[in-house]
């Protein structure tokens, strides 16, 4: 066996022998969160063929002929390029799924590379999925219901068996009065709870009746599985307001014992507002809408769809991110369903420009969390954005103007 | 560090795997050291069930693939190898 490469990004750690074993190290790149990477889109300038090409992979069979795929791979020029930013989105393991059903080849060393990609992550699912079981059965011991949310719990509902849906950290909801017996649960079973968080460290102003935390985190696996443990599952920065019916409505995960994941109708709810929140940033988060879709759309109970969208105020994130989805993976969006969820004509001026398709379609959306999340521990200029773009607009300017006073009460 | 044909190879608890297309990736949970198996390596890994030494491995082998025993046996015995150097098998 060749020399290991310690203390490298996952996806990058990956050597391989002359025996056909290949090896590398399941480490967490830094602590970094999702979205927060912009290495990629500062080195690419023009990317339209391989964006495409990807995007193409990652739609379901149904939805791309088989020539489609051959024309896009024909016009692919910069495979490197391709790999980093499938890798980048979380979906090498489609190009090679894609690549097998039309037996189209891939230039030498290539479909090496992406393998090593799938597999880095991978190894990081198997390593994560360890923890997950952990982490719930402490919980379940303390008598702490646990919803899992997105990528584990997507995993073994909407993805197909065989296909790969990566994730590169746990997210746990507990019920808000539960959130501290919750964070000493997993600190006291090893679970090392991560002091710099960077959201938590920006909610300071907010009063106690909007207590908006967003989430905490921890480390496992020596450091290694990142876990998010959170109390409000849109993380908007206001007091949900369907969060007991949300309770109610979750469900078993088939194989995760006593763990909840979201009912369908939440899920479409939470997946859009984080899809939004991360400015559509991954492609593999499009893809968890258009799988939720398809399994689910002749039995979606859209007007509560709706009703949750409309209280909470995230209409408009529902309505963008099924477009999206849409558009890149030809995603079955009823339109009438479409028209009752879009927002105003400004509105969706507004969010085409800031949220471009061209851009996005070039996977190339770009966090902006300010746009989505409320926090008036911000300046003013800073919680602007979300005031305008999101929905609960008194709400959010009540609690604005409360922390307003609040810091000139202080001052 | 050849292993000795006279014990048995299984695999360890620490070592927790998931099919990736026609490969294995293989997780070490101790280290975090993760690891990609050929079909080939897979199969050897499957072999190593606590039941078979080398000798008994490379024989199903033999009947599997087309190949010299000789053949088959150095690689096994290099895959074995590295699978007990990093600690994911062990010989009983």
């Amino acid at each position: 066996m060749g020399q290991r490469e310690d203390s490298v990004p996952v996806a990058c750690a990956l050597g391989k022998s002359a025996h056909g074993i290949a090896y590398g190290i399941c480490t967490s790149a830094s602590p970094s969160f999702p979205g927060s990477g912009s290495r990629l889109h500062d080195m690419r300038q023009e990317i339209g063929a391989e964006a495409h090409f990807i995007t193409l992979c990652v739609r379901e069979p149904s939805a791309v002929a088989p020539d489609e795929l051959v024309r896009a791979a024909s016009a692919v020029r910069e495979w490197e390029t391709l790999r980093i930013i499938a890798d980048e989105h979380r979906v090498a393991a489609f190009i090679l799924q894609a690549t097998e059903r039309v037996s189209l080849p891939l230039p030498e060393g290539v479909r090496d590379a992406i393998e090593r990609a799938a597999l880095a992550r991978q190894a990081r699912v198997l390593l994560l999925d360890l923890e997950l079981g952990r982490a719930l059965k402490v919980l379940s011991n303390a008598a702490i219901p646990a919803i899992v949310l997105k990528g584990p719990a997507l995993a073994r509902t909407i993805y197909p068996a065989g296909q790969i849906r990566p994730y590169v950290d746990l997210d746990l909801l507990v019920n808000q009065e539960q959130e501290a017996a919750a964070a000493a649960t997993l600190a006291a079973a090893g679970f090392e709870p991560f002091p710099q968080d960077p959201e938590k460290s920006a909610r300071t102003g907010l009063t106690s009746s909007a207590q908006a935390s967003f989430h905490q985190v921890f480390f496992g696996g020596n450091g290694r599985a990142p876990l998010e443990l959170h109390a409000d599952p849109l993380q908007l920065g206001l007091r949900p307001r369907c969060e007991s019916g949300r309770w109610q409505r979750a469900r078993p995960i088939p194989g995760l014992g006593a763990a909840l994941m979201l009912c369908p109708e939440d899920q479409l709810v939470q997946l859009s507002v984080h899809v939004h929140k991360h400015g559509f940033s991954r492609l593999i988060w499009l893809k968890d809408l258009d799988l939720l879709m398809r399994t689910t759309q002749h039995t979606l109970d859209w007007p509560l769809v709706l009703s949750v969208a409309q209280r909470e105020g995230v209409r408009a994130s529902v309505w963008y991110s099924l477009h999206l989805a849409a558009q890149l993976l030809a995603t079955p969006v009823p339109a009438e369903v479409s028209t009752r969820l879009r927002p105003n004509w400004p509105l969706r001026r507004l969010y085409r420009l800031i949220w471009p398709d061209s851009r996005i379609a070039n996977l190339q959306g770009r966090l902006q969390r300010r746009a989505v999340q409320f926090d008036p521990g911000e300046s003013w200029r800073g919680t602007l954005p979300a005031l305008v773009l999101m929905g609960r607009r008194g709400a959010r300017l009540r609690v604005g103007l409360d922390s307003l006073l609040q810091k000139g009460a202080l001052s | 560090m050849m292993p000795r044909t006279a014990v048995r190879l299984a695999q360890k608890e620490q070592a927790i795997t998931q099919e990736l297309s026609s490969q294995l990736v293989l997780l070490n949970v101790q280290d975090g050291q993760y690891y990609r198996l050929d079909p080939v390596g897979r199969r050897v890994w499957s072999l190593c069930d606590g039941t078979r030494g080398v000798t008994e491995i490379v024989e199903v082998l033999r009947q599997e693939y087309d190949a010299s025993a000789d053949t088959i046996r150095t690689d096994v015995v290099a895959l074995l190898e590295d699978l007990l150097r990093a600690d994911l098998v062990e010989a009983r």
